[in-house]
């Protein structure tokens, strides 16, 4: 699995979330754009990944709605987590940022 | 729509990024909302600053539209310069800013909400409210160590006539009630300060001043 597809694995998951609005990039515009020039596409996921020294880091962006944004971050990052488990990343590092409250 | 491109810069000045890096302004966005948000720009779409403003620029409604468009000549409601001043602050406010922990019992794991998401859950539960716009919300305190009181700032307008108190109490209860359920701050205080008051256009009719005879 490459990590495109790592990433794009974690945002279907995330999005399947209750309480999940919508996924953001996680990579700043520009960075995203660089990204989408190398690899020939528009349409890179958007969960970032990034490696370093052997370390894993996934940071996901997400808008939710309903009741609490606490609990629904947390679950976000159980879905990811899980996904990371079956590609055998389960020390990655997993970071979930609440970017807007949807009501 | 297109994308504008800032003009250049006399040498050490810098470009402008747009709102959350995304290249487009106010006006830009503004136009993509006109337009039905179409066709899609996953530039914009994908951008939470950018969603932030724009569900800001769809909460004050057609009203702001207007006057952003500069048609507010005739208009008697908020001055132009208000607008003006609201959506300088709502673009500045839409930037993520720092990031504000929330726990997590899994030491792999980090939680956040930005600070942004929080001045724009501020500002849609002060809009919420009948008879109360929102000018300007400031978050003071140290926002990036969990436990520390941290304090609410907010400016408001009002419908002319409204009962003032009860407006400000009710944005008072409202943001500390959001702010409770999607964040885990210790808020010590909400100010809500009466900036301004505001008539909605179509009430011109109605002499609501009193002073007519």
């Amino acid at each position: 699995m490459t990590d495109d597809e790592l990433a794009a694995a974690i945002e279907v998951a995330v999005r399947g979330v209750a309480g999940v609005a919508t996924v953001y990039s996680a990579l700043p515009p520009l960075a995203r754009s660089a990204r989408q020039l190398t690899a020939g596409t528009s349409t890179l996921p958007l969960v970032a990944l990034a490696r370093r020294d052997g370390a894993l880091t996934v940071t996901v962006n997400v808008g939710v709605g309903a009741p609490q944004a606490p609990a629904t971050a947390s679950a976000a990052a159980l879905a990811a987590r899980t996904v990371l488990d079956a590609a055998g990343a389960a020390d990655a590092e997993v970071v979930v940022r609440v970017s807007r409250v949807h009501d | 729509m297109t994308m504008e491109t800032p003009p250049p810069g006399e040498p050490g000045d810098t470009v402008d990024p747009g709102i959350g890096g995304s290249g487009y302004t106010l006006e830009d966005l503004s136009d993509y909302l006109d337009h039905g948000r179409l066709p899609a720009n996953p530039a914009i779409d994908d951008n939470a600053e950018c969603q932030s403003v724009l569900a800001s620029i769809e909460r004050v409604g057609a009203l702001s539209r207007d006057l952003v468009a500069k048609d507010a000549a005739d208009n008697p409601a908020l001055d132009e310069s208000w607008f003006g001043s609201l959506f300088a602050a709502i673009s500045n406010e839409a930037k993520a800013g720092r990031d504000i922990p929330l726990s997590s019992p899994d030491p792999r794991t980090r939680l956040s909400i930005t600070e942004g998401a929080v001045r724009e859950l501020v500002r849609a539960a002060g809009d919420g409210v009948d008879g109360a716009l929102v000018g300007r919300c400031q978050l003071h305190g140290d926002l990036e160590s969990p436990g520390s009181g941290i304090r609410v700032e907010i400016s408001i307008s009002v419908l002319l006539g409204a009962p003032v108190h009860e407006i400000a109490a009710t944005v008072r209860q409202r943001v500390y009630s959001e702010l409770l359920a999607h964040t885990e701050l210790s808020v010590d205080a909400v100010d809500v300060t009466v900036a301004d008051v505001h008539v909605v256009p179509d009430l011109d009719a109605t002499d609501t001043t009193g002073s007519g005879a």
